[in-house]
Formats: structure tokens, C-alpha cells, sequence
């Protein structure tokens, strides 16, 4: 097997390991923590659980991509929560709010009309990135005076590993052809998606970083 | 199927993310180099109000030094010799007017009068400013102060002055001295102490003074955010470069330590007073 290739199966095989320690310091926090942390810590419960049920389904050779369906959902409520509470200022929730609403109802449209629960919903998941990526070019914005401290330290290093996650994931989610078995061949599919999982990994490692600040900082913000 | 990067859309993928990654780090990198910009600049406002603040405390302190020696001067001088001046006439009547006089007795409240208020006039003054800080060191200026406050207040001292073979600059010694004053006169005011024991103590370059009480104390967090009188003190030694500390509990009596680094270093040092026969105020 090409090295490449190895990397990428060893990189997709191993990929959910990166969630342990996000999962270890949101159990950590959640209890003690500021609302924004609890936010993050949502988030990581969330993507641990859909880890975890699509990798029995997986191993049960049963198709998962309906848990990836509902995790993306659910996945950008969380997000759409924690930057609501992370950006202030009456507009900006108000936008936060419709899009959301809107992001559910375009979901539901994809999951039932445009692509079905058995295969990739491309448009949620594009949608979501570039959604997400505004989100987080917005954080930076409001927090470019803020004063070093635990709670900004959690801010900053999350929001660096969305940033990063979704705006490199965008075109990978919106040119996917895997729904079309001629587009492209499986290596090339793999190393993509180990791409993706690298991506995935930053975030969490990144993830980690923010909720380490919290955790192990003085006074839980 | 050819497989490779040349595929359907491989290209606009890799392409694409290469992309937003490189748009991503570099938004990231600009960011990054902004905050730190703007915390440089907040750093250094922060720096400039505490020169400032310090600046403010330095001329506070100053601006009361110099008025308490004007106030002092005058105390001494005019007030003082007024009533030299009265006492001796008092006693030039009680010469004249001969033994056994009615108005003798009237001279004599006058002259105890007279010689009362000279004592009184004397004591705010040196506590004004001190003579033996002046002329003799902080040593010497502290033993008085403590066998003065002694006699008038009852309560026992202990005054310990160890390996003092030099006197720190003016500054040090009259700020350490405002400061054991202060002290003192809160242990008097409200902590109803029976003794107090100073320390005085020169470690190679640098000054130690320990002070301690066995009165009823205080709660530290709420006494210091509080107290002026703390807080001027603790400025006081700030200004000098040195640290301020106090124990305290109520029930559990008063400690306080400072230290002032370099306080001995040659720069700073004066000598001591050497009168012409050659002694020196060194011992005392």
C-alpha cells in the first residue's frame, strides 16, 4: 500500500482517539464553568456521542449516514449557541437566530427532498461551513481588545480551530461527489477524507487547548 | 476509472481548501499580530498611569514632608521663642515681686503654664519632624521615638537594632521612620496593645524592619482595602523599590515586615555624624 495511503487509513482509523481528551476536560468544566465554556463543552458531548453511534454502526456494517444527518443539525445548534453567547450586540443574535431557523428548515429540505437520509447532505454541511467560518471572523473581530484571561485564551484557541475546520473542510464538502460512485476513485476519496480528518483532529487538539485554559485556570470562567 | 489528483473536482477540492486554509492562518496571523500590537500599546499605558500614580505619591509625600518641616521651623522658631521669651519675664516678675506674695502663686501656675505648653510645643514638633532622624540616623530617631511614646503611653517596647553599620539615604530613612510612626500610632489608637517590639536589621546591602504588636488585630482584607493609612505606607515602600507585609487576625496581634532592597548600597549611603572630637552617632 502507497504510503500516502497508509497514512490516510491510519489517520481515518484513529481519528476519533482525538476526541478523548476534549471529552475528559468538557466533563471537567461543565460543571463549574462560564455559560460560553458550557457552550463548547455542548459541542464536545455532542460530537462524542455521534462518534460514538456511528462507529457501532459502522462496525455493525450499517450505512451511518443518517447520525451524520442529525449530528450536523445538532452540531450547528451548539455552534450557533456558543457564538450567540460569544457575540453581543441585538443584530447580530437576531442573525444568529434566523439562520439558524433557517439552517434547520434547508436540513430538513436536503434530508427529504434534495439527497435523502442514506447519502452525504453536501448542502447542510457547506452551508454550515460557511456559516461557521463568518461566525468565527466575527469573534475575531470582538475579541481583538479583549485582555488575556482564561475565558479569552478558550475563546481565541476554539475559534481558531473552527476557523480552520470549517473554512479549509468548505470546498471539500461542496465539491464531494461521493454521492456520484463515478466521480472519483476511492484512493483519491480516502486521502481527501484523511484530509478532513487531519482538519478534524486540529480542531480538537485545538479544542483542548481552549478547555485546558479553563479548566486548570484559577477561577473556572 | 484513472485514479489520481486529476479526477472530477480533485483539483477544485484541493485547490479550494489550500485556499481557505492559506486565508484562514494568514486572517489568524493578522489577528494574532494585532492583539499583540494592541496589548503592547495597553502595556504600555498601563506602565505610563502607574509612572504617573507614582510620580503623584512621590510629590504627595514630598509636599507633606516639606510642610511638616515649614510647620515644624515655625513651631520652633516663633512659637517656641515667644515663649522662652514669656517664661523668662515670668521669672523676672517672680524675682521682683519678693517671697511670700499672693501673686507669687499666680507666677508660679503661669511659669508651670508657660513651661507646659514650651514641652507640648517641643514634642509636636520633634514628631514633626525628628532631630535625631536628621542628625543621628534612623537607629537613633526610632529608639527616641519609642522611649518618647513609651513614657507617655504606657506601653513596654522592645527596640532591637541589628548590624546597622551605615545610615540609607534620607529618603529610605525618613520613609521607614513615617512608617514605624504610623504604626505606632495605630497600635496606640486601636489595637490597645501592652508591647511592641521593633527590629531593625541590615543584611549586607539590604534593610529589614519588623514590627510587631500583641494587640487585638484585624482582618487584613478588609483593614487594608480600607485603611488609607495602610495603603500610604505600602506606597511608601513601593516607592523605595521594597516590600510592604503584615500578618494579622483579629485576636492574634499585628506583624509587619519590610524590606528595602539596596537601602545600603555605597550610592545611597550616608555617613554617620562625626561631631569634631570624632564620635561618631554609630552607637547609640
Amino acid at each position: 500500500m502507497h504510503a500516502v495511503e497508509l497514512l490516510a487509513s491510519w489517520l481515518i482509523t484513529w481519528s476519533p482517539a482525538a476526541l478523548i481528551l476534549p471529552l475528559f476536560l468538557a466533563i471537567r468544566v461543565f460543571p463549574k464553568a462560564g455559560i460560553e465554556a458550557r457552550a463548547l463543552a455542548v459541542f464536545v458531548f455532542i460530537a462524542s456521542a455521534a462518534e460514538a453511534v456511528a462507529g457501532v454502526l459502522w462496525y455493525s456494517r450499517l450505512n451511518n449516514l443518517a447520525v451524520l444527518h442529525l449530528y450536523t443539525i445538532l452540531e450547528f445548534f451548539s455552534l450557533s449557541f456558543f457564538y450567540y453567547l460569544c457575540l453581543p450586540g441585538k443584530v447580530i443574535r437576531s442573525v444568529i437566530t434566523v439562520t439558524t431557523v433557517l439552517f434547520l428548515a434547508f436540513s430538513i429540505y436536503e434530508n427529504l427532498f434534495l439527497n435523502g437520509m442514506r447519502i452525504f447532505n453536501i448542502y447542510s454541511r457547506s452551508a454550515e461551513g460557511i456559516i461557521v467560518t463568518l461566525y468565527a471572523v466575527l469573534l475575531y473581530i470582538k475579541e481583538i481588545n479583549a485582555m488575556p484571561s482564561p475565558r479569552t485564551s478558550m475563546l481565541l484557541w476554539s475559534n481558531t480551530g473552527f476557523l480552520l475546520y470549517f473554512s479549509g473542510t468548505f470546498f471539500l464538502f461542496i465539491f464531494d461527489n461521493s454521492n456520484d460512485p463515478d466521480a472519483m476513485s476511492t484512493a483519491v476519496y480516502k486521502e481527501f477524507w484523511a484530509f478532513h480528518t487531519l482538519l478534524m483532529i486540529i480542531l480538537y487538539s485545538l479544542i483542548s487547548i481552549g478547555l485546558w485554559k479553563v479548566a486548570f485556570s484559577k477561577k473556572m470562567q | 476509472m484513472e485514479s489520481g489528483f486529476f479526477e472530477k473536482n480533485a483539483v477544485i477540492i484541493m485547490l479550494g481548501s489550500a485556499g481557505m486554509l492559506i486565508m484562514a492562518s494568514t486572517l489568524v496571523g493578522i489577528y494574532l499580530l494585532s492583539r499583540r500590537k494592541i496589548l503592547d500599546q495597553q502595556k504600555e499605558m498601563d506602565i505610563s498611569a502607574e509612572k504617573h500614580r507614582a510620580e503623584l505619591v512621590i510629590s504627595e509625600i514630598e509636599t507633606l514632608e516639606n510642610e511638616r518641616q515649614r510647620i515644624a521651623g515655625d513651631l520652633h522658631d516663633d512659637v517656641g521663642m515667644t515663649l522662652s521669651a514669656l517664661r523668662l519675664n515670668l521669672s523676672l516678675a517672680f524675682a521682683q515681686t519678693g517671697e511670700g506674695s499672693v501673686k507669687n502663686a499666680v507666677y508660679m501656675q503661669c511659669k508651670d503654664l508657660v513651661d507646659n505648653t514650651i514641652h507640648k510645643v517641643r514634642q509636636i514638633s520633634h514628631g514633626l519632624v525628628s532631630p535625631e532622624l536628621q542628625v543621628l540616623g534612623l537607629n537613633a530617631a526610632v529608639k527616641a521615638l519609642c522611649e518618647s511614646t513609651e513614657v507617655s503611653s504606657g506601653v513596654h517596647f522592645h527596640f532591637i537594632c541589628t548590624n546597622m553599620f551605615a545610615r540609607p539615604d534620607a529618603k529610605t530613612e525618613t520613609a521607614v521612620y513615617r512608617i514605624v510612626q504610623e504604626l505606632i500610632n495605630n497600635t496606640l489608637k486601636h489595637a490597645g496593645a501592652g508591647t511592641i517590639a521593633i527590629e531593625i536589621i541590615q543584611k549586607q546591602d539590604d534593610l529589614y524592619v519588623s514590627y510587631k504588636d500583641d494587640g487585638k488585630g484585624f482582618d487584613t482584607t478588609v483593614t487594608f482595602s480600607s485603611g488609607l493609612g495602610l495603603l500610604n505606607m505600602e506606597s511608601r515602600v513601593q516607592l523605595l523599590g521594597g516590600t510592604f507585609a503584615i500578618i494579622s487576625a483579629p485576636g492574634k496581634g499585628f506583624a509587619g515586615e519590610i524590606h528595602i532592597p539596596s537601602a545600603f548600597a555605597e550610592k545611597n549611603t550616608i555617613p554617620y555624624h562625626e561631631d569634631p572630637e570624632g564620635n561618631t552617632y554609630r552607637h547609640i
